[in-house]
C-alpha cells in the first residue's frame, strides 16, 4: 500500500514539478539565509571568546572612579585599592589592562592589543596546579601572526603614547590567538615606566556581592563590566540586525512554502480522494504526505545551508571590515565551518514546513472526510480588520514603552503582522469597491475586478510576503537613506577646515609649530576621559575641547539647543554633549553635569546635544580653556590628549612639503573631500550586507508572488477559454488578466507603503536610540520608495505578461475544455 | 441559417504537417443544413466528431476544407479578429459543465454577453430569467446554485445578446433525468420563441428528439434520422 502510494506521489510530483520546486526553492532561501548569519554571527562570536580567554575570566565589574572625589583614580589609588582588597582575600580579583598600540618589530610597525594582567593572580585564580599557566611572569606570549615575523635576534618594542620601549623579555610564546596580541605581565608591563593608568581592574568571582559590599565601604565607584566592553556586548546590535534581517526572509521565505503547499495541496487533492476511494485509511494518506513535505524540506535546507556557508565565506572579509569600522572590534572570521549547527538549521525547516503544512493538511484531512472546509465569509474580513488593529495597537505600545533591543525587534515583527492582517481587509474591501464602481463599465473590467478577489484569496500568502519584503525593504531603506543623509550634512557641516591631520600629540604640536610660522591658521583638539557627576549618577565621558568661534558653533549639528545655548558655552557657562551621552544617562538641555576642579566643583550646563554618528563613545565638548582648568596642568592635558588638527588652508601642495621637512608622513593628512569621501564609503560599506539581505528577500518575494499568479493562471486557464468562445478578444483577455494581477500587486504595494515608513519610523527613532543611542531626523526620499515599488510591479507585469501570451498563444480549441 | 459543404477536419497526429496531409480525417465532406429558426440535434458515439463539429462551427477551431457559412458569415474565411466578433454578436453557446463565471452573480453572469456584445436590452434579459424561472435568484452567487439553475443560467447567457445561431454541446450531461428534460424544454422552447437557430449535441434521444431535424453523426459524416427511427 505504501509503495503504491509513494509511486503515485512520485508520479504526480514528476508530472506537477512547479510547486514542489517552488516548495524545495523557498525552503532553500530560507535556509541559506539563516545559516549565512548564524554561521558569521557564530563565528564572529567564537571569537570575541577567544578574545576574551585571552583572560580566562569572566568579568564582573571594573572600577570606574570613586563616590566622593570626581577625578579619575590614579595610578597610585588603584594600587593600593588593588593591594587592599587583595589582602582583604579576594584572590578572584586580578589587575588587567588593555591598550591598543604599535609594535615595531625589526622596524615594521604593527597595530596591535597589549593585554597586560596580573599573571600571579592569574594563575593561582585558574588553578592552583598549574601555576602561571601562561608562563607571563617570564615570557611573552605574541599571537600566531607575530610569532611568524620573529626570530631569536628580533628587536620588538612597543610604542605607547610617543614612548617607545624595548621588550627586554628574550623568551616568546605563541598563542592560539589570530590576532595581532601581545600578552604580558602587568607588573612587569608597569616597570616599563610608561604613563598610564591602568583602566580596568576585573573582578570574576562568586563573591561578587561580598566584594561590592567591599567597595561600597570604601566608597568605590564600579560600573558592570560585560554590559560596555566586552566585543559580544558591543556589536550585539549589529548581530542582532543582521539576525533580524535573515529571520525577515525566513519569515517571506516560508510565507512562500507555505502559498506553495497550498497549490500543492490543491494538486494533489484530486488523486487522495481517489485513494480514499479505493479504501486507504485517511491518517495512512496524511503521514505520507508528511513524509514527503519533510524529505522536500530536507532537500532544501541540505542544499540552502551550501548556499549559506558558501555567502558566509563570501560575506566573511566585509563583515570584518564592517565591525573594525563601526565598532572598532577587530575580529577575524576565520573559522567558518560550524558543523554543529547545521542540524538544528536542518531541523527548523523541516519543522517549519510540517507546521506550514499543518493547516492544509487538516483541510485536506477534512476533504478525505466528506466534511466540508469552512470558507471565507464577511466575518473573516472584518476579524482581519480587528486583528490588524489590535496587533498596530500592540506595537503602538512597543514603539511608547520598548527599552530592549529584543523588545523593539518584537514591536517591528507586530507592525508587519499588523500590515499583513490590514492587507486581508484591503483586498475584499478596495476590490468590493472596485467592483461596485465599475458596474456600470464594460463588462469585462466588472469581471476584471471581480475575479482580483478570486486571485486574491488564492495568492494571499504569497502577497503577504510580498507585502512583509516590500515593507522591510521600504523601511530599510528608508532608514539608511536618512541615516546617510544625515551623515552627509552632520559631516559636511562638522568638517569645516580644508584638511584635517590625525596623529599623536607630539606629530601634531611639531606641525602645528611649522604652520603657525607659515601663518596657517590651525585649530587642534584636544581629548581626556574624564568622570562627570549628574543627579542620576556620575560617568565617565571623553571629554574634547572645541573652539568657541562662531564659525565652528555653526559647524556643530545639533539635535537640541538652548535658546541662549551658544552664549554659556563662550562663556565658559556650558558644555554640548552628543546624543550617545544623553540617551545612555537620561540627559537633556538644561541639566547640570559636575566636574572636580582643584578643590572646588565646577557645574556646567548642558546647552546642546550634537549628533555625533558612528562613534560608540559619550562626548562631552567644552571650550579648550574649560577643558584645562579640569585637569592638573596643561603638560598632562598635552601628553594625553590631541588626536586631530584642523588646517585652514587648501594649499595641498605646500602641506606636504612641510610634512617631508618635518619628516612625517603624508597617510594621515586628509583633505576635506577626501575624509568625506572615506568616511561615506565606510558608512556604505557597513550597510551592504543587510542591503543585500533586503534585496534577495524583496526578489524572492516577487518571483513567489509571480509563481502564485502564474500557478493560478494556470488553473483558471478554462475561464479564460470560455471567456474567448463568447468573443472576447485575445488581447481583452491578456490586458484582463495582467489587471488583475496587477490590482493585487498595487494594493500590496500601497499598504506596503504607510507600514514600510511606520517601519522607517520605527528603525530611526526606536532601533538607532536603544541599539546606538542617536538618532536623526526622518528623510523619505520618495523617489526611490516609488522606483522599488514600481521596480517590483514592472517585474511582476512582465512576467505575468510573458507568461500570459505564452498561455493565450496556442489554439483557442485546446483551451476550452467543453466537458470534463 | 447554418450551411456546411464538404467540410474536412483533420486530425493532428504526432506530426502536425503529416496530419494536415495523411491524419485520420475526423469530418469528411461534411454536408449540413439547417433554416433560421430551426434545430438540430447530433447524436453519435464517444470520439466521432460532435464537439469538433461545435469548435469549427462556432469558430473556435479551423477547418482543412470546406465552407462554413453561420448566419451569413462565412467564417471559414474569417480571420482571428472577425472570428472574435462574430462569436460575441452572433452565436451562443452552452456547455456541459455551464462554464459561468464564479465571481459574478446571476445576472451578471446573464447580461456578460450582451453588454460585451454593445446590446443590453434589459427587458429582454427579464424576460429571459422569467422564462427559465431564474428571476428570483438575479442576485445570488452562481455557485451557490444548483446544477439544474446553473444550467439555465447558462442558456439565458447564450441567448441574452440575442444571438441568430446557439451551439449546445451536451448542456443536459451533468443533470438527473428530471432536470434534463425540464431544461431541454426551456432551452428548445426559448430558441424557438426568438427564432434561433439551435444545433445541439447530445447522447440522449430524449433531447434529440425535441428538435425538428435529428442527426447521426458516423465516420466523419451525419445522417439525418427519420422520425420513427428518432422516436425509437
Amino acid at each position: 500500500m505504501y509503495s503504491v502510494i509513494l509511486k503515485a506521489s512520485a508520479g504526480h510530483a514528476k508530472q506537477h514539478p512547479w510547486p514542489v520546486l517552488w516548495l524545495i526553492l523557498a525552503v532553500t532561501a530560507a535556509a541559506a539565509g539563516l545559516s549565512a548569519v548564524l554561521i558569521l554571527n557564530n563565528a564572529a562570536l567564537q571569537d570575541y571568546q577567544r578574545q576574551s580567554s585571552l583572560i580566562p575570566l569572566h568579568a564582573d565589574l571594573k572600577v570606574a572612579g570613586t563616590i566622593n572625589s570626581v577625578e579619575p583614580m590614579t595610578v597610585a589609588q588603584h594600587r593600593a585599592f588593588y593591594s587592599q582588597i587583595r589582602a582583604a582575600g579576594f584572590r578572584e580579583v586580578v589587575a588587567f589592562q588593555r591598550e591598543n598600540t604599535q609594535l615595531t618589530v625589526n622596524g615594521d610597525a604593527l597595530e596591535v592589543t597589549v593585554y597586560a594582567v596580573d599573571a600571579a593572580a592569574l594563575a593561582s585564580l585558574v588553578s592552583d596546579a598549574v601555576p602561571d599557566p601562561l608562563g607571563l611572569v617570564s615570557v611573552i606570549a605574541v599571537s600566531q601572526d607575530i610569532a611568524a615575523r620573529l626570530s631569536a635576534d628580533t628587536a620588538i618594542a612597543l610604542t605607547i603614547n610617543d614612548q617607545t620601549v624595548s621588550l627586554p623579555w628574550v623568551s616568546l610564546a605563541s598563542t592560539q590567538d589570530s590576532h595581532a596580541t601581545v600578552l604580558l605581565d602587568l607588573h612587569a608591563f608597569a616597570q616599563l615606566n610608561i604613563a598610564l593608568q591602568p583602566n580596568y581592574v576585573v573582578f570574576a568571582t562568586e563573591y561578587k556581592r561580598d566584594i561590592v559590599a567591599f567597595l561600597a565601604d570604601r566608597q568605590l565607584q564600579y560600573t558592570p563590566y560585560t554590559a560596555e566592553d566586552s566585543p559580544i556586548a558591543i556589536t550585539r546590535s549589529f548581530h542582532m540586525s543582521l539576525l533580524a534581517m535573515s529571520l525577515v526572509m525566513f519569515l517571506v521565505c516560508f510565507f512562500i512554502v507555505i502559498n506553495a503547499l497550498n497549490l500543492f495541496m490543491a494538486g494533489r487533492s484530486r488523486m487522495l480522494k481517489i485513494f480514499r476511494q479505493m479504501g486507504i485509511p485517511r491518517t495512512v494518506i496524511v503521514r505520507l504526505l508528511q513524509v514527503e513535505l519533510a524529505l522536500y524540506a530536507l532537500i532544501g535546507a541540505v542544499i540552502g545551508i551550501f548556499l549559506g556557508q558558501l555567502t558566509a565565506f563570501l560575506l566573511a572579509p566585509s563583515i570584518a571590515t564592517t565591525l573594525n569600522n563601526l565598532f572598532g572590534v577587530p575580529v577575524s572570521l576565520g573559522e567558518l565551518l560550524h558543523f554543529p549547527i547545521y542540524v538544528p538549521i536542518i531541523a527548523i525547516c523541516i519543522l517549519a514546513t510540517l507546521i506550514s503544512a499543518s493547516v492544509p493538511i487538516k483541510r485536506l484531512a477534512s476533504q478525505l472526510s466528506h466534511i466540508t472546509p469552512s470558507t471565507e465569509s464577511s466575518l473573516a474580513v472584518s476579524k482581519a480588520l480587528f486583528f490588524s488593529l489590535l496587533l498596530a495597537g500592540i506595537a503602538l505600545i512597543g514603539i511608547l514603552f520598548a527599552g530592549q533591543l529584543s523588545m523593539v525587534f518584537a514591536t517591528v515583527a507586530m507592525l508587519l503582522l499588523s500590515g499583513v492582517a490590514c492587507l486581508y481587509w484591503l483586498y475584499p474591501t478596495i476590490i468590493r469597491l472596485l467592483v461596485n464602481v465599475s458596474h456600470r463599465t464594460g463588462p469585462l473590467i466588472h469581471w476584471t475586478f471581480s475575479h482580483a478577489n478570486v486571485i486574491a484569496v488564492h495568492s494571499r500568502l504569497a502577497c503577504a510576503a510580498f507585502f512583509i519584503a516590500l515593507a522591510t525593504h521600504i523601511g530599510m531603506t528608508t532608514m539608511v537613506d536618512s541615516f546617510r543623509s544625515a551623515t552627509e550634512d552632520w559631516l559636511q557641516h562638522r568638517l569645516i577646515a580644508e584638511h584635517y591631520y590625525y596623529g599623536d600629540t607630539g606629530a601634531l604640536l611639531t606641525v602645528k609649530e611649522r604652520l603657525d610660522n607659515e601663518g596657517i591658521r590651525t585649530q587642534e583638539r584636544y581629548q581626556m576621559n574624564l568622570y562627570w557627576q549628574h543627579e542620576n549618577g556620575g560617568f565617565a565621558a571623553q571629554t574634547y575641547s572645541y573652539p568657541a568661534t562662531t564659525e565652528y558653533l555653526n559647524g556643530l549639528k545639533v539635535e537640541k539647543l538652548l535658546p541662549d545655548g551658544l552664549n554659556q558655552f563662550r562663556a565658559h557657562r556650558g558644555l554640548f554633549i552628543n546624543q550617545q551621552l544623553a540617551y545612555r544617562h537620561g540627559l537633556d538641555v538644561g541639566d547640570t553635569l559636575s566636574i572636580a576642579v582643584a578643590d572646588k566643583t565646577m557645574d556646567l550646563t548642558v546647552v546642546g546635544i550634537h549628533y555625533d554618528f558612528g562613534n560608540p563613545d559619550t562626548q562631552v565638548l567644552l571650550p579648550l580653556n574649560l577643558l584645562l582648568q579640569t585637569t592638573w596642568t596643561y603638560e598632562q592635558a598635552m601628553s594625553q590628549a590631541v588626536r586631530v588638527m584642523a588646517i585652514h588652508t587648501q594649499d595641498n601642495i605646500a602641506l606636504k612639503q612641510y610634512l617631508d621637512e618635518l619628516g612625517l608622513s603624508h597617510e594621515r593628512l586628509y583633505s576635506r573631500a577626501r575624509l568625506l569621501e572615506v568616511s561615506l564609503a565606510a558608512f556604505d560599506q557597513t550597510f551592504v550586507i543587510t542591503d543585500a539581505l533586503n534585496l534577495v528577500t524583496l526578489l524572492v518575494a516577487v518571483f513567489s508572488l509571480i509563481t502564485s499568479i502564474l500557478l493560478i493562471t494556470n488553473q483558471t486557464q478554462n475561464i479564460s477559454g470560455v471567456l474567448r468562445s463568447i468573443g472576447v478578444t485575445r488581447m481583452q483577455l491578456i490586458a484582463s488578466l495582467i489587471g488583475q494581477y496587477l490590482i493585487i500587486a498595487l494594493i500590496t504595494a500601497l499598504c506596503a507603503l504607510p507600514f514600510g515608513l511606520a517601519l522607517a519610523y520605527v528603525l530611526v527613532k526606536k532601533v538607532n536610540v536603544v541599539a546606538f543611542q542617536w538618532m536623526f531626523p526622518l528623510t523619505v526620499d520618495w523617489l526611490a520608495i516609488l522606483f522599488a515599488m514600481v521596480t517590483s510591479l514592472v517585474i511582476i507585469s512582465l512576467f505575468t505578461s510573458a507568461s500570459i501570451l505564452l498561455s493565450q498563444s496556442g489554439s483557442l480549441k485546446e483551451q476550452i475544455q467543453c466537458r470534463e | 441559417m447554418i450551411e456546411v459543404r464538404n467540410l474536412v477536419k483533420n486530425i493532428a497526429s504526432s506530426h502536425r504537417q503529416n496530419a494536415q496531409k495523411n491524419g485520420i480525417a475526423i469530418i469528411d465532406n461534411l454536408e449540413l443544413l439547417i433554416e433560421q429558426g430551426q434545430s438540430a440535434s447530433v447524436q453519435g458515439a464517444s470520439g466521432c466528431g460532435k464537439t469538433t463539429l461545435l469548435h469549427l462551427l462556432s469558430g473556435l477551431d479551423h477547418p482543412c476544407a470546406g465552407t462554413l457559412i453561420v448566419a451569413k458569415h462565412a467564417i471559414h474565411n474569417y480571420d482571428e479578429t472577425r472570428l472574435d466578433y462574430f462569436r460575441r454578436h452572433t452565436i451562443g453557446i452552452v456547455f456541459q459543465q455551464f462554464h459561468l463565471l464564479e465571481s459574478l452573480n446571476v445576472e451578471d453572469n446573464i447580461a456578460f454577453t450582451a453588454r460585451l456584445a454593445g446590446n443590453l436590452d434589459p427587458h429582454h434579459i427579464n424576460n429571459l430569467m422569467q422564462q427559465l424561472g431564474i428571476a428570483d435568484m438575479r442576485n445570488q452567487r452562481v455557485t451557490k446554485l444548483s446544477g439544474g439553475e446553473q444550467q439555465r443560467v447558462a442558456i439565458a447567457r447564450a441567448l441574452a445578446h440575442k444571438p441568430r445561431v446557439v451551439f449546445a454541446d451536451e448542456p443536459t450531461g451533468n443533470l438527473d433525468e428530471h432536470t434534463s428534460s425540464a431544461v431541454s424544454e426551456l432551452l428548445f422552447s426559448t430558441c424557438r420563441a426568438l427564432n434561433t437557430t439551435l444545433l445541439l449535441v447530445t447522447h440522449s434521444n430524449d433531447v434529440a428528439a425535441l428538435a425538428d431535424d435529428a442527426y447521426h453523426m458516423t465516420s466523419g459524416q451525419l445522417t439525418k434520422i427519420t422520425p420513427s427511427l428518432q422516436k425509437s
